[in-house]
């Protein structure tokens, strides 16, 4: 097992390092830095000092090397924008993203299970096909205007509920649903199928035979077993929450790490971008690795 | 299990039951703001001001300021200014209440100047938090009361100006950081000017200025480059203009360092800042008492928005109590709020689109031999070959036809809401229709079909294809209005291509000619008309994308020097002339810029300022 | 009930084991009526939405009343002709420049599904290329595929494709060519994991034993084996990549404007959703209609073929 987790670790490290070579030569190859700073009123003295400044006469391959230098250190540069470390600038915005991201995915498994459940157990019925129509419509849907319309009938129509920012609990239901609907969606339909799948089963089968309770059957026996697949699929919603929650927060005006990421493309700010980026892929392989292990856990016909 | 007995879809309706209540509760009880429906049908009051009206306003502005601005001159050059007594301002009741404003952009926190380039740091004034070394009055006089600098004299020959700097102007952090003194002053300038600041303004002081030099504890002297003396440096100095250093603490420097200084928001203004949180929002409080305004509010919050619909969303639930939508929505959202109205900021902000590619000027400054530039392809339609007259002409003939195939009327009306008007030339100065100075033959009308017929002349009636850069994050660039400038031009037979790419990815480049991309740039308008040709045409200056020539290219350096007003006047009219004949720049829409303000708001006052911004918020009355 | 047939003697490629019920009444029929009886089980609705899908995106042109990329902004957000303001010229209204909503929706099909074709054909080759190979080979070919694979998967897909789309300029080929990367992924570990299971079916080995060459088996055997996994995976795709052009479009670097697609449509309409609903609820209905019978499609292929895929998709 431990050898497993170390592997898991140094190929994250690989990757980080491929991803930043392949955006730094993807940046560089796309704007000049200094265009974040330009406006009517600057002379060609100004430009050349700031390029002086930036070390941006010297070849790429050595760019790349002065910055990796100093990122290994953790010192991933300065925000071209900001004015100070990308790192800190990046840090502030973790604790937003992961609270949207934890409160979406409470909202997509609270919804998704018990609905994947009932749409499975009675199949056929009104209840499936609420459970079904529930998870199409999640997925049919674009998340931006999702995210416009709940604020227009939550928040305008109906003042129920604030039209965005960060705050308090109320603040977290309209962004966490945006976010949550569509992986419910999915989240749903998984659950749906696993149930099914292991309703059918041989085991279950014997316990029913064996006059064990239904209720028993459905919420001891069948569900343990059936929910290994969702359980990987919800790792892999919640690391999505986090890498792609830049709509969301763009409509909510949520001070995360998606839309730091945009703007630093934007603004051609590399070293927060890369900071960024780094910290996404980061959080995914971690998700990932964790998701690996628990899988090892819970079914012991996995070894590692 | 511990949990009872339930059936698996009693738990749903369980489940489903405590979430909404718990959705109920916490969507019910604490909200401050009243839940009363408020009965949205459009209000008498917020009339859609028509046209000939918005116009009018702003000839009476135009006039008034007009004749003031005569006034200063005259005064610098002849008298030195006396130094007033301290301010005496007649207090305002103490602050009450607070107020929400909603911004596309909340900057990060840079205070220190040589650092602060977002482009954005007129914020900093307009929201109250810093100030400017002086202040002017309501006609654009230097106001010795509400300055900082108390007094000023002007050297005989031009060649420097002695501040006499006020005592008692605190700095914001409870008294830790002591009273402005003039190596503060002194500081904040020279920080924006040091060697590889990337200060926003640079460029409107480095080239002009040497620096600033401490003659004692309240006593700074400006010396300016060799005839580089600027006439209108006190309105630069002063809170109406962006081309100026806030004043901020040398001490705070000294202590922590440029780089853990710059992340604190200290100056002198009288709104102090409790947090600043980049990208989401800035929470501050009123300085009481302040040296020279006490807020007319305790508290405020600035809080980011970027989606023009939840930011109308904010305004109608009452979240926001100032909103600057963009005009398409402005005028359906105040309507929909009893008691909401707009307010004009800014002057009126000329969207234009410039026909990159024409780099005329055969030498730079220096006499060095420039043309051809990297980026002049004649062979573009829109681009004229200076070698060649008949080149020259069919080009022209081109982009007369890409000016007139607009309909500047529809654009104002659909996507600007009326609010502005549709002729101007994009200076930085006042040459529109109703001005003092205009020309007729400076108007560009409406003509599709005789736009085809140029075309058809210049021996491209099949149509040609031409780029079109129109940036997607810019406050003042309007997407929809770029699209139906594309649009129109698609209807007379050129395939326009369009691309949004992000501003500082993709936006023009300015150095050595090399960029070939029309764009749709906006330009601010002003009340001056004898300023400097804003960002000249010349090698020095290429941000449009074209060069003038070099005959011309002497009227706009003069501007900087012509002690003559009427001459100064005279230049730009020629370079006006210029450009309007060649069609070398086109303006498509003039537009008011407004701030949709709620109904909780008693008044606000905002003040002049060359950018489309909150000002003056120290002025906000809310109602009690 | 008639006996069940849980295993066939020699199993065909594809065919699904335990649970999958055969009716042998069925096979008595004979011609039309069997393949009448057998499309009576397909799904109505999506397959019929499907086909009118493709109907419009064919014949554009002559169902299209104007020009979807022409309009006079005086027509600026006509509301649909059933309304008070409406006219008969524009039957479902006009979007902020003036152009005929109708026209836009009916050629953004046109867009919607060639950019999904040829993205999720191209896709579908490399990737189950890709996991054919390497599952097949195994080893440090497995090793260092599914490593590419998962790399790409970790990437953040938003921001990639924003910095390729501003060094390489905003136009229809590089959002293909982005979307193609992207998606190519998931082919290729789906048909990597169905390799691996079927590797390990007898007529493989025969196969094997008989001295085929490796392309022969692969393509032969295998190949057909995963096809059914490729097309309801292609199918469950097409409403993700509708989307993911909506959410690029949303950001700015999607398809480039004047270019009709849904997507584009309803992010250009988002400042008016309350003020001209029109703008966002035509294209958004379009979407939601398309990615609807797609997902059902998909659904009843997976059903069909091996409903254990469930547990996969």
């Amino acid at each position: 097992m431990a050898k497993f987790v170390l592997r898991r670790l140094v190929y994250a490290v690989a990757m980080l390092v491929a991803v930043s070579v392949f955006l730094f030569s993807l940046t560089r190859a796309a704007g000049d830095p200094r265009f974040l700073y330009l406006n009517e009123y600057t002379t060609k003295e100004q430009w050349d000092s700031w390029g002086k400044a930036m070390g941006l006469e010297k070849p790429l391959v050595v760019q790349y090397a002065v910055w990796a230098s100093k990122a290994v250190k953790g010192d991933f540069g300065r925000s071209l924008r900001d004015q100070r470390p990308a790192l800190s600038v990046v840090k502030e915005r973790i604790p937003a993203t992961l609270q949207l991201g934890t409160a979406a995915f409470i909202i997509a498994v609270m919804v998704a299970v018990p609905l994947g459940v009932m749409s499975a157990v009675k199949k056929g019925t009104g209840w499936d096909y609420f459970g079904r129509t529930f998870a199409l419509f999640g997925q049919a849907m674009p998340s931006f205007w999702l995210g416009l319309m709940l604020i227009i009938i939550f928040a305008v129509q109906l003042r129920l509920l604030p039209t965005g920012q960060r705050g308090g609990p109320d603040h977290f239901i309209l962004p966490a649903i945006t976010l949550g609907w569509i992986s419910a969606a999915g989240l749903l339909r998984l659950v749906r199928s696993a149930v099914l799948e292991v309703l059918d089963s041989e085991f279950i089968k014997l316990a029913r035979a064996k006059g064990v309770g239904e209720r028993e059957i459905i919420w001891k026996h069948a569900l343990k077993n059936a929910l290994i697949p969702p359980l990987t699929y919800s790792g892999i919603i919640f690391a999505a929450f986090i890498t792609g929650s830049v709509v969301t927060e763009t409509v909510f005006g949520w001070p995360g790490l998606g839309r730091l990421g945009i703007d630093a493309v934007n603004n051609n700010d590399f070293p927060v971008m890369v900071a960024v980026v780094s910290f996404l892929t980061l959080i995914y392989v971690g998700v990932a690795l964790f998701v690996d292990v628990a899988y090892a856990f819970v079914d012991p016909r996995i070894r590692y | 299990m511990l949990l009872p007995r339930f059936s698996a879809s009693r738990w749903i309706v369980v489940l489903l039951l405590s979430g909404a209540t718990v959705l109920v509760a916490c969507g019910g009880g604490e909200k401050v703001v009243e839940v009363t429906k408020v009965v949205e049908r459009p209000v008498a009051q917020t009339v859609v001001v028509e046209k000939p009206v918005a116009i009018e306003k702003v000839v009476q502005q135009t006039v008034v300021v007009e004749k003031q601005v005569e006034k200063v001159v005259e005064k610098v050059v002849v008298q030195t200014a006396i130094p007033q007594p301290a301010a005496t301002v007649t207090p305002l009741p103490k602050p009450v209440g607070r107020f929400v404003i909603a911004d596309q952009r909340v900057i990060p926190v840079i205070f220190v100047h040589a650092l602060a380039a977002t482009g954005q740091e007129w914020k900093i004034i307009g929201y109250g938090i810093a100030e400017h070394m002086m202040r002017v009055d309501k006609t654009n006089a230097y106001d010795p009361k509400q300055s900082i600098a108390e007094s000023f004299t002007l050297a005989p020959d031009q060649s420097s100006i002695t501040f006499k700097i006020r005592k008692g102007v605190k700095f914001h952090g409870g008294g830790q950081w002591g009273e402005v003194t003039a190596d503060d002053v002194a500081w904040s300038f020279n920080n924006a000017m040091r060697e590889g600041s990337i200060f926003y303004r640079v460029g409107s002081l480095q080239p002009y200025m040497k620096g600033m030099t401490v003659v004692d504890a309240n006593t700074v002297r400006l010396d300016w480059k060799p005839g580089q003396f600027l006439p209108w440096w006190d309105l630069n100095f002063s809170q109406v203009r962006s081309a100026s250093a806030w004043i901020t603490s040398k001490k705070i420097v000294d202590q922590l360092g440029e780089q853990k200084a710059s992340e604190m928001p200290i100056a002198t203004g009288p709104f102090e800042v409790v947090r600043w949180n980049s990208g989401e929002r800035i929470e501050l409080k009123a300085v009481v008492p302040h040296w020279r305004q006490n807020a007319g509010a305790e508290s405020y919050t600035i809080i980011e928005m970027r989606e023009p619909l939840a930011m109308a969303a904010a305004f109608r639930t009452g979240e926001v109590d100032f909103a600057p939508l963009p005009n398409s929505i402005l005028l359906s959202t105040i309507n929909k709020v009893a008691g909401a109205r707009r307010i004009p900021v800014g002057f009126p902000q000329a969207a234009c689109v410039n026909f990159t590619g024409n780099y005329w000027a055969q030498k730079d400054k220096d006499g060095n031999q420039i043309f051809p530039r990297p980026g002049f392809k004649p062979e573009h339609p829109w681009v004229g070959d200076p070698r060649n007259a008949a080149d020259m002409e069919q080009a022209r003939k081109v982009r007369v036809a890409l000016a007139t195939a607009i309909d500047r009327e529809a654009i104002l009306d659909k996507v600007f809401g009326g609010l502005g008007f549709t002729q101007a030339v994009e200076a930085g100065i006042g040459f529109w229709p109703e001005g003092p100075v205009w020309k007729k033959q400076w108007e560009v009308g409406y003509d599709p079909a005789g736009a085809k017929k140029l075309l058809a002349d210049a021996g491209l009636a099949s149509g040609f294809t031409m780029p079109f850069y129109v940036a997607p994050d810019q406050p003042r660039i309007n997407l929809e209005a770029g699209q139906a400038v594309a649009q129109y031009w698609r209807d007379i037979g050129v395939k326009v291509e369009v691309d949004t790419t992000a501003y500082a990815a993709r936006r023009p480049k300015r150095f050595g000619g090399v960029d070939d991309v029309p764009w749709y740039h906006c330009g601010t308008t002003g009340t001056n008309l004898d300023r400097p040709y804003d960002g000249g045409m010349g090698p020095e200056n290429t941000f449009r994308g074209f060069e003038v020539e070099n005959d011309l290219y002497p009227l706009y350096f003069d501007n900087f020097k012509e002690p003559s007003r009427d001459k100064r006047i005279a230049n730009n009219v020629k370079i006006a002339d210029y450009v309007t004949k060649w069609m070398l720049q086109t303006v498509f829409a003039v537009v008011d810029q407004h701030i949709a303000v709620g109904p909780k708001v008693e008044s606000w006052e905002p003040g002049e300022i060359d950018a489309p911004i909150m000002t003056n918020v120290e002025s906000i009355r809310m109602k009690r | 009930m008639a006996e069940r047939i849980t295993k066939r003697a020699l199993p065909r490629a594809g065919a699904a084991q335990a649970g999958a019920v055969v009716y042998p009444a069925l096979a008595r029929r004979t011609g039309v009526r069997k393949w009448w009886a057998e499309f009576r089980r397909w799904p109505v609705v999506p397959v019929a939405l499907v086909v009118l899908l493709l109907v419009t995106a064919v014949f554009s042109p002559l169902l299209a009343p104007h020009d979807p990329t022409k309009g006079s902004l005086r027509d600026r957000n006509i509301p649909p002709a059933w309304s008070a303001e409406g006219t008969s010229k524009h039957l479902l209204g006009t979007d902020p420049l003036g152009r005929d909503l109708l026209s836009r929706v009916i050629y953004g099909s046109r867009i919607s599904l060639m950019v999904a074709m040829v993205v999720l054909t191209l896709g579908a080759i490399g990737g189950t290329t890709l996991g054919l190979i390497s599952g097949w080979f195994g080893g440090q070919v497995d090793e260092v595929a599914m490593r590419f694979v998962d790399f790409t998967f970790a990437i953040p897909f938003i921001l990639v494709a924003l910095v390729v789309v501003i060094v390489l300029g905003q136009s229809l080929a590089v959002i293909i060519a982005l979307l193609v990367v992207f998606s190519w992924n998931s082919f290729a570990r789906q048909v990597r994991g169905e390799t691996l299971k079927l590797k390990t079916e007898a007529y493989v080995d025969i196969a094997r034993i008989a001295g085929a060459s490796t392309p022969h088996i692969l393509w032969r055997h295998l190949l057909p084996g995963v096809v059914n996994t490729v097309l309801v995976l292609t199918s469950l795709k097409v409403g993700s990549l509708i989307l993911t052009e909506s959410v690029l479009s949303f950001l700015g670097v999607g398809v480039p404007p004047p270019t009709p697609a849904w997507g584009l449509m309803v992010s250009d309409g988002r400042d008016y959703i309350d003020t001209a609903w029109w703008v966002t609820a035509f294209p958004g209905g379009a979407i939601l209609l398309t990615v609807l019978a797609f997902n059902f499609l998909g659904d009843w292929l997976r059903d069909h073929f091996d409903p254990r895929l469930r547990q996969s998709m």
